[in-house]
């Protein structure tokens, strides 16, 4: 039983030494305890003396501590601290006495992750002290921001607290009223100290704290001054921005008891439904020029993401350097999207199927009304370090009429794409559909516009594709502009054009006079190049046409089998060097074949300067024979022009035959030169002269019976008649003039016989011929369906 | 019996005097050429009048008209009065 | 039209000399007018 004994007083007596030892060493002990918590909290730098730690109270003459990285300095001094020993086992103190605290934040570098440390101040309801009292506290806030120091009081007694404060800040002084009540409710309230400034109540938020298991809840309501708070909160660079308007919300948030230090952290464990009432204007700097935001926005946050929805409208102005006016994007009431926050930034989405309004603007030579822009795909901007960064970017364009460079110009709907490129470009990728532009002189016909835009530092680069729906046009082009001088290139191409009845030219351009292409493939490349001469800009073409087998209709007539390959260049007008330029057939009542001349054509772009024609090497086959020039000019700008057209071997029986008149006939070859005279009111000529090859022809006129009956009373019109029955000439020359009216004189001299007549007697024969060739050729074309064809063709644009 | 029918059998052709001819006899053919020339003469005469010129004229350019016209084929009568194919 | 003839002495030609006018502006309207006659919906070609 001794042994026992022995050991239980052994045991009886250690403990009494132990106890004995821990109470005189008991400041040793917890200063060792506290000194180990925080080093592994990180702050290493620190220095306690513990005057006196009684049963009951404990008394501290200082508290330092550094943190590591020195972002953050503690000092307290005469702390007195009272407890009962049964609660401080539980971790509950009875009241803390602090006699003054002086701490100052550097600007917080991120923890390196996340410990868990309990901030003193902002969680007093979680205190395990009934009472703490800091009797005069003065915070010193980072540098950079606009918050210089926080000093006052903070009076706790269980659950009930009063912390006056005074905020040093670029308003001036501001009272702090910070109330906890004993039922957990909040009261804070923020008022500046010059009595009457604008912000008559900055900040006011009442609501109540609700403890629950590891988790700290609030309910409330704030009310902010928009310009206040931004004066308050902005940072130095953006301080230059004025926002005005009011914040009314109900705020709910919970956060775990022990505050995460990091952000990322913090955010990932807050859990919040807020629902502002918004009325606020803002005017940020750069290129946002004005925000305008009015009614709810509701935001309801968890796991580091919010979702947000709007219940009324709003705007912002933004002044683009391209645009003239300001663009103002509006957003409807309704309008949702999400953010979600990660390593210091945050991602703005906007979900697709939504759409924004742009205001009317013009960039450029564009005018564009008003246009609404629907999300085709989640719109994604991310805000890192103060810069929006804008990421993927799908929007479909409603259709819309709006003016480019002056035209009106309609389309059915369009889609763009923006990429953000490196080195802060931009790639989009556009398709319109159905649009319609009024281009003067150019049938309104609609076509779809696919293309891409390369913008980077230095250049802008853009590739269409345009295509009429009816498929009947493509073109394909490519522009690539300088940005700092807006010098550039284009090269552009028409692959194949196929005329056709269905598919004529007239469907592309607005031909007034009778004329149309509805046959043959014309293939069309070009290549222009613009350069900034002293503020003024000069434009050079290239255009290099391509026609085969061409066939259509111009003036009364039917043409076919027109082909030429013309290159032109130049500056303000086109030149085109020498083009060749064939055509099968001619026909407006007189068949011309196989024409081919070689052309110069001198087209103005602009200006008043019509266009001139310099032909030369004419020739084409005409009624058996040969007409040629070897020199004509179509000068539109000036009066008018002559040149010689030469006639050679032309077939008189084929002149006769046109008249169709019953009986006639004749033969022989006629030579000659027509001086012929243009003006853009006709063609004329005077002094023309023909002349029959020798050895001559002849002449048949077999009368009807109604002219031989006339005759019987006319005794020169029989002598006539019987010379003429089988006249052969073996001289005749013919001296003509042709007026534009179609009004043709012929004086022609005959020398010959008719060897059956008066024993053949010489006949010298003088006809003063008058006819109107215009009326002979259109009755030609009656008789040769070719005024029904031309008809039908034209017919069928009209129709259209 | 009809025009085109008649015409393309080689019953019937035209001549130079704008009226039809009957090329093989046969009551029925007969009966059809004169319906018919009768119905031209009737229009020949209105256009005459309505341009001031002679019926003669109005035949002559029917005539050189309707043989210009007439398929391939097909009989129109020559200068000499025969009956050829176009 | 009236041409004048001279006949003289027979080793002399005869000298003629003729106005004619070609007249088409009728002779366009009648072929116009016979273009719907002679014509296939006319039921008389």
């Amino acid at each position: 039983m001794k042994v026992v004994l022995r050991v239980s007083t052994l045991l009886l007596l250690a403990a009494m030494m132990m106890v004995a030892a821990t109470y005189h060493f008991l400041p040793q002990i917890v200063s060792a305890v506290l000194s180990s918590r925080l080093a592994a909290a990180g702050y290493a730098k620190h220095q306690i003396t513990i005057s006196d730690i009684g049963w009951h109270k404990a008394v501290l003459e200082s508290f330092r501590l550094d943190a590591d990285d020195a972002s953050f300095h503690l000092e307290l001094r005469n702390i007195a601290i009272e407890y009962a020993l049964n609660e401080l086992i539980h971790g509950r103190i009875r009241s803390i006495e602090v006699a003054s605290l002086q701490a100052s934040v550097k600007s917080a570098p991120p923890a390196k992750e996340s410990t868990p440390v309990p901030l003193p101040v902002a969680t007093f309801a979680l205190i395990p002290a009934q009472r703490v009292l800091i009797r005069q506290m003065s915070v010193v806030l980072p540098e950079g921001s606009p918050l210089q120091s926080l000093s006052g009081s903070i009076d706790y007694q269980s659950g009930v607290l009063h912390a006056p404060m005074l905020l040093a800040s670029p308003l001036g002084l501001v009272h702090v009223r910070a109330e906890v009540g004993q039922d957990g409710h909040v009261d804070v309230a923020l008022n500046p100290q010059v009595a009457g400034s604008k912000a008559s109540e900055m900040l006011s938020l009442a609501g109540t704290v609700s403890r629950q298991p590891h988790q700290l809840q609030f309910g409330g309501r704030v009310h902010a001054d928009a310009a206040a708070l931004w004066q308050l909160s902005a940072r130095g660079d953006l301080n230059a921005a004025s926002v005005a308007g009011r914040i009314d919300a109900d705020v709910n948030f919970s956060l775990p008891d022990q505050l995460p230090s990091t952000a990322d952290a913090f955010f990932s464990a807050l859990i919040a439904r807020v629902h502002l009432l918004v009325d606020l204007s803002a005017v940020p700097q750069g290129a946002l020029k004005q925000v305008t935001g009015r009614g709810g926005l509701s935001v309801e946050c968890r796991d580091a993401g919010c979702d947000w929805h709007l219940d009324g409208g709003g705007a912002f102005q933004a002044s683009l350097a391209a645009a003239t006016s300001p663009i103002v994007l509006s957003w409807p009431s309704g309008f949702a999207g999400r953010v979600d926050i990660a390593d210091r930034g945050l991602t703005l989405i906007l979900p697709a199927r939504q759409s924004v309004r742009l205001g009317r603007f013009s960039v450029g030579s564009a005018a564009l009304p008003e246009t609404v822009l629907g999300l085709d795909a989640p719109l994604r901007l991310s805000y890192r370090d103060g810069v929006w960064h804008p990421q993927a970017v799908a929007l479909a364009v409603s259709p819309q009429s709006l003016q480019l460079a002056g035209m009106p110009v309609t389309h059915a709907g369009a889609k763009v794409a923006l990429q953000p490129a490196a080195g802060g470009g931009i790639n989009a990728a556009l398709h319109v559909t159905g649009v319609n532009a009024a281009v003067p002189g150019m049938q309104p016909f609609p076509f779809d516009l696919s293309g891409t835009l390369a913008l980077d530092q230095r250049n802008m680069t853009a590739n269409a594709t345009l295509a009429t729906q009816d498929g009947m046009v493509q073109l394909n082009g490519r522009v690539v502009q300088q940005r700092a001088t807006g010098d550039g290139a284009g090269t552009w191409s028409v692959p194949a054009i196929s005329f056709s009845r269905e598919h004529p030219l007239s469907r592309l351009l607005d031909l007034k006079k009778a004329f149309d292409v509805d046959g043959g493939v014309l293939a069309l490349t070009g290549s222009s190049h613009w350069q900034q001469h002293d503020g003024r800009y000069v434009v050079s073409h290239h255009v290099e046409i391509d026609l085969k087998g061409g066939s259509g209709v111009v003036g009364d007539g039917l043409f076919e089998g027109l082909s030429t390959r013309m290159v032109l260049d130049g500056e303000g007008g086109l030149r085109s060097k020498p083009a060749r330029i064939e055509m099968a057939s001619f026909n407006n009542g007189v068949p011309i074949r196989d024409l081919s001349v070689n052309l110069v054509l001198k087209l103005p772009l602009s200006g008043d300067r019509k266009p001139a024609l310099y032909l030369s090497d004419f020739s084409a086959s005409l009624l058996g024979g040969k007409v040629s020039s070897p020199e004509m000019v179509f000068d539109f700008n000036r009066s008018g022009s002559s040149f010689p057209v030469l006639l050679e071997h032309v077939d008189i029986e084929q002149i006769l035959a046109l008249e169709r008149h019953e009986g006639l006939y004749g033969n022989g070859f006629l030579d000659g030169s027509i001086p012929l005279t243009w003006s853009p009111a006709g063609v004329s000529v005077s002094g023309g002269k023909l002349a029959a090859r020798s050895p001559g022809g002849k002449i048949r006129y077999i009368a009807d019976n109604t002219t031989r009956a006339l005759a019987e009373s006319n005794m020169s019109m029989n002598i006539v008649l019987g010379i003429i029955s089988d006249f052969h000439y073996h001289q005749m020359d013919v001296a003509m003039d042709y007026a534009a009216d179609g009004r043709l004189l012929m004086q022609v001299h005959l020398a010959g016989n008719n060897p059956a007549y008066a024993n053949g007697r010489a006949v010298e024969f003088n006809l003063n011929l008058e006819e109107n060739v215009l009326r002979l050729l259109e009755s030609l074309r009656v008789a040769g369906d070719i005024s029904r064809k031309v008809d039908e063709r034209l017919q069928k644009r009209m129709k259209k | 019996l009809d025009l085109a029918s008649a015409k393309a059998s080689g019953m019937v052709g035209e001549k130079a005097d704008g009226y039809l001819g009957a090329v093989q006899g046969g009551g029925e053919v007969a009966a059809l050429v004169a319906d018919i020339n009768n119905k031209r003469r009737a229009a020949y005469q209105a256009i005459a009048a309505r341009n001031g010129t002679s019926l003669q004229a109005v035949e002559a350019l029917a005539g050189r008209a309707a043989q210009d016209k007439t398929a391939a084929g097909q009989y129109i009568m020559n200068s000499s009065g025969q009956w050829i194919r176009k | 039209c009236a041409p004048t003839v001279k006949v003289e002495v027979p080793d002399k030609p005869i000298t003629i000399n003729l106005n004619v006018k070609i007249e088409h502006e009728i002779r366009v309207k009648v072929e116009k007018d016979l273009d719907h006659v002679l014509s296939q919906d006319s039921g008389l070609f």
